[in-house]
């Protein structure tokens, strides 16, 4: 696509987007679809009075609030292939989408209220780069075509207080925000581009352009910390909240027959059971004192 | 749908959004492709080869989604995993890799599959520890101990005789259940062979009740070579059994074991094995001593992770110094496990019949086995680390015809009397 087209397909997304915006309650258009679902997660949708329980490929509207309990986890499968990975305990809604699939392009905008979150840009996505942005209550992160995940809330601070660059900083545990760039890198294989995202706190903008960097926002008008190398120990407790594990770390598939000397074996001796032995028995010729009781 | 292409600018654009927002009675764009794809990636081999398909066409963060979705529906499918470590470090991920495969920390990993992630990560990874005893290299096995509480306790291991048709006692006992099974296979076994060793133990040992003590051991050793096609070992045997704390028997001999695939989940096991008895004076003593043979066919069917099935039949001769405790007999097997939820709690069902004809059929007596077992249990894991909480429930029963050829029955010949035993139990469980 030329620079000319590209900046049309732009103009056309946003254009479309703010006045579809103004012009109808966004309730209607789907955006995307309920892909896996792990445990409990909830929805409220336009038709909903309540939170209830978010079924397993059901459509998902601009402004529908979906909300996840503890160790549960929802992956959003956007219509442009875009993978959103809500983790434990999140509070998560689509505010905008706009895709253009004849023209390969696409954007999101979403809200990240509380919880662990994974975000991976499909191909569309990334041909509208810096269109797509993914709000939590302290930072505003622009997509610019890649994979990033975190934290907002209580989790955030606690995974953040584990890195040495970080340290027991004071934060608010409803907003603090962890965020870590994962990818591509400069040396992604296929037709992967190095992905970077802009992280906007009120006039400040950071930029996280190499996996593993991560950036933590304590709170609201605090100062961000970082960018700093988020630790193999962060990394897994934040893949904790957004993956699954093994169930035990037993044999996978081992077949374990259980043993049975009784049946199994010529396992017994006479004269148990409070009988008296007979020693003259030919059938087994076994010596006294079996069976004694207890 | 609507057709971008028809689009001439800004505010049409808008436009066919705004059609797009109204209530939405038909499909979005993407909408059915979206669902076809879910579809196609429902099942964990289907997950793998649309992950590829999606990889060889150069979208590897598509690839890692499918895999992600995979991984949440099958969260013990290792192969996955491994997988989407690959496709991490060929997204210049590597600590993502790297965090992701300490998942797999004492799991069963094939050395192809290692091989083709750590190839993927330009083989820098370090391969997840404590190899299972399965297909790859490594130690494994499980610890347990527990409660046993059995109706008519006394009968398993002591031979109770019908003497002029008086009642039979008959108490309940409350016993400690224990044992362990270690298993080891060299590295290299998979692709080019190894040794491999085990070992194990079970015990039981009253608390109230009829004395109901005994110990089994066993160690092997030996040989083998496992791949994707077939497998196989050679090796030694030895096993030793104690009953009231006293010797009982002793066995040493060798087995062999053949196995090949049905197809992808499933295996047709051939054995057999020949030892030599060694009777203590508590049991049947050097009357007792002679070779036993036992020979079987086993299949062994993957349900999904810890999900499996098995069946079995063997045919078995044991020969004695005195004739009369030699026999011939045979068995046939069955059990299951199956998951009962997300969280790793399963069911396990096993049946063991087994028939034995001694040859003391002349001139006095006739004596036929027939002895069975059906064990049900349920376990759910306590913690991630292979700890499990098992509780089962059980019938047993050795049911002997033993017909006097003589009429009238000789007095000091009693009729060996039947026995049948509920019990029920609950286990720690510690696999590793």
């Amino acid at each position: 696509m030329t620079q000319g087209k590209n900046i049309m397909v732009k103009a056309h997304l946003i254009a479309a987007a703010s006045l579809a915006a103004l012009a109808f309650p966004a309730h209607a258009q789907t955006v995307g679809v309920n892909a896996a679902i792990r445990n409990t997660v909830t929805m409220k949708t336009a038709r909903d009075a309540a939170y209830r329980p978010a079924k397993l490929q059901e459509r998902i509207a601009i402004g529908d609030n979906i909300a996840t309990a503890a160790a549960s986890v929802l992956q959003i499968l956007l219509l442009d292939r875009t993978s959103l990975t809500v983790g434990a305990n999140a509070r998560v809604k689509i505010d905008r989408f706009v895709f253009d699939p004849n023209r390969s392009a696409s954007a999101v905008g979403a809200s990240i209220a509380k919880g662990a979150f994974r975000f991976m840009s499909a191909k569309p996505m990334r041909g509208a780069p810096g269109q797509s942005s993914i709000s939590t209550p302290v930072a505003t992160i622009g997509v610019r075509g890649t994979i990033f995940e975190g934290a907002v809330g209580a989790d955030a601070v606690r995974i953040a207080r584990g890195e040495t660059a970080v340290g027991n900083v004071a934060a608010n545990e409803e907003t603090a925000t962890l965020i870590v760039l994962r990818g591509p890198g400069s040396r992604a294989q296929g037709d992967e581009k190095p992905g970077a995202i802009d992280i906007s706190m009120g006039a400040q903008t950071v930029t996280l352009d190499r996996p593993g960097l991560a950036l933590f926002v304590p709170g609201p008008d605090m100062a961000p910390i970082g960018p700093f190398t988020i630790s193999d120990s962060g990394l897994a407790q934040l893949h904790a909240l957004l993956r699954t594990t093994p169930n035990s770390r037993r044999r996978a598939n081992a077949v374990e027959l259980d043993s049975n000397p009784i049946v199994d074996l010529i396992f017994e001796c006479e004269g148990g059971g409070d009988v008296q032995f007979d020693p003259a028995n030919p059938i087994i010729s076994s010596s006294s004192g079996c069976g004694t009781e207890r | 749908m609507i057709d971008f292409s028809l689009l001439r600018g800004p505010v049409s654009g808008a436009f066919a959004i705004m059609a797009m927002t109204s209530p939405a009675l038909a499909q979005e764009p993407g909408e059915a492709d979206i669902d076809a794809m879910l579809s196609a990636s429902a099942t964990p081999s289907g997950a793998i080869s649309m992950a590829r398909s999606q990889a060889e066409a150069g979208d590897l963060t598509g690839a890692a989604a499918t895999l992600e979705r995979a991984l949440l529906n099958n969260p013990n499918a290792h192969q996955i995993r491994l997988a989407y470590a690959g496709l991490l470090c060929r997204l210049d991920d590597p600590q993502g890799a790297r965090v992701e495969l300490t998942q797999l920390d004492g799991q069963s990993i094939s050395d192809a599959d290692w091989a083709d992630t750590n190839g993927a990560c330009g083989g820098t990874l370090v391969r997840p520890t404590g190899g299972t005893g399965g297909a790859s290299g490594g130690l494994s096995g499980q610890m347990w101990t527990g409660l046993s509480y059995d109706s008519n306790a006394s009968g398993p291991l002591a031979v109770q005789f019908d003497i002029l048709n008086l009642p039979l006692p008959s108490k309940d006992g409350l016993a400690v259940v224990a044992g362990m099974r270690f298993s080891g296979k060299s590295d290299g076994y998979y692709d080019n062979g190894g040794a491999y060793g085990s070992f194990s133990l079970a015990a039981k040992n009253s608390i109230d009740g009829p004395d109901q003590r005994y110990e089994v051991g066993e160690i092997r050793a030996g040989y083998g070579r496992q791949s994707g096609e077939s497998d196989f070992s050679l090796g030694a045997a030895f096993r030793h059994g104690r009953i009231f704390n006293k010797p009982y028997v002793t066995e040493a001999g060798v087995d062999a074991r053949i196995g090949l695939k049905s197809d992808e989940t499933s295996r047709l096991y051939l054995r057999g094995e020949a030892s030599y008895q060694w009777y203590g004076k508590f049991g049947p003593g050097n009357n007792g001593n002679g070779w036993r043979l036992d020979a079987g066919i086993a299949y062994e069917k993957k349900l999904g992770e810890d999900s499996w099935f098995a069946a079995g039949a063997a045919v078995e001769h044991k020969d004695a110094k005195l004739r009369d405790i030699g026999y011939a007999g045979g068995r046939v097997y069955a059990a299951m496990q199956r998951p009962i939820s997300d969280n790793g709690a399963y069911y396990n069902l096993s049946a063991t019949v087994r028939y034995i004809n001694f040859k003391d059929n002349a001139p006095v007596l006739d004596r036929r086995d027939f002895r069975a077992t059906v064990r049900g249990a349920l376990g759910m894991p306590l913690t991630q680390t292979g700890l499990i909480f098992e509780v089962g429930t059980s019938y047993t029963t050795r049911q002997v015809t033993n017909k006097a050829t003589v009429n009238p029955r000789p007095a000091f010949q009693p009729n060996i009397a039947d026995y049948g035993s509920f019990g029920a139990d609950a286990r720690l469980i510690w696999k590793f």
